[in-house]
């Protein structure tokens, strides 16, 4: 089962916050901890990951820093801001709405009285 | 033999070619495809299938390009306008040149004995002539490869590049603007005043050549600039 794109793409957000918010990172990693996490079942097109980041840095979630790894290669770090983690809190209470109502439904057996 | 430098460089190129990346997403894009290239590498692929892989998975360029269209609204516009000013400068230095050389050439048919409205004609043949000729030069240099990705991207990122881009652009004109003052008073002393204004009516005559084939290069060399042959060209070589 793959994740259909319309859910990917509202997803991109959250995921991204939620994986800066246990510490900074860049994209590459980003993208292989989303595949482990969801055991490969959510496939992002890698590139589609940048956009996704430039706008967070742009609306202030997140701020980004370029560095120079251990390997020796040029990677941009992102970090999240206080900004972001506010909406991320926000976000996370939107889905977690949506997931109990969603859970309620298909949990509650139908009444036949 | 597969080079992935090469690869990379020209995947760079496509990718710069749609206008709508910053060199520093592609950059940053170019590390992501070479980690992802080494962990490929790492389990057993070979390099070239490792590229393969790393470009699918990263996405094709025009869909890349249209996601970061939707971040970088300024850019577009930027680079329009760098080359509407590029474009700018080229007509003016190109009629500069043109006005000098055919300066030089009424001159030199002066001293063969050529006189009268006779002058005029020789000076207006000779700025279309060298009009179209700077037009040409231009029009080689900007479709040359190496021009659009490379050497003129990496002399506009650098700061120092910039500023000598600027001077030299600024020279240009100044110098144009002192050889136009200098070949007009030569001009003036040389030739007599009657013969003088016979130049000047063919020269107001040049001004009517201007306004028609302006439009018209400028068309041409939109249409042979065009990015759809300049990417089937890159797809070639």
């Amino acid at each position: 089962m793959t994740v259909s794109k319309d859910l990917v793409a509202a997803s991109a957000g959250p995921l991204v916050l939620s994986i800066l918010a246990q510490g900074e990172n860049y994209g590459y990693a980003i993208i292989k901890r989303v595949r482990e996490l969801s055991n490969g079942q959510i496939q992002w097109t890698d590139g589609m990951l940048y956009p996704v980041l430039h706008r967070l840095e742009k609306q202030g979630l997140i701020q980004s820093q370029e560095r120079v790894s251990e390997t020796g290669r040029k990677r941009r770090y992102y970090r999240i801001e206080d900004k972001g983690t506010a909406v991320l809190k926000e976000q996370r209470s939107q889905w977690m709405l949506v997931y109990s109502t969603l859970k309620q439904l298909w949990e509650t057996k139908p009444c036949l009285t | 033999m597969f080079d992935l430098n090469k690869a990379i460089s020209s995947w760079r190129i496509g990718l710069s070619e749609r206008q709508t990346c910053e060199k520093s997403d592609i950059d940053e894009m170019e590390s992501h495809l070479r980690e992802e290239i080494d962990s490929l590498t790492a389990s057993k692929l070979s390099e070239q299938e490792a590229f393969l892989v790393a470009t699918q998975r990263l996405g094709d360029t025009n869909s890349l390009a249209a996601e970061f269209a939707k971040v970088n609204t300024s850019i577009l516009w930027r680079k329009r306008l760098f080359w509407a000013g590029a474009g700018l400068l080229s007509y003016i230095v190109a009629t500069y040149i043109a006005k000098c050389a055919s300066t030089g050439f009424v001159l030199l048919a002066r001293f063969t004995g050529v006189k009268g409205y006779s002058l005029g004609i020789v000076d207006l043949i000779s700025q279309i002539v060298f009009f179209l000729a700077v037009v040409f030069v231009l029009y080689e240099i900007s479709r040359r490869k190496d021009m659009q990705g490379g050497l003129f991207c990496k002399v506009a990122d650098n700061p120092w590049g910039k500023f000598i881009l600027f001077a030299a652009v600024f020279m240009i004109i100044a110098a144009g603007l002192a050889a136009r003052i200098l070949a007009r008073a030569t001009m003036v002393r040389m030739v007599g005043l009657s013969e003088y204004g016979e130049i000047a009516i063919f020269g107001a005559y040049a001004g009517l050549v201007w306004q028609i084939s302006m439009p018209l290069i400028l068309l041409v060399v939109v249409i042979c600039l065009r990015p759809s042959k300049l990417r089937k060209a890159g797809a070639q070589s």
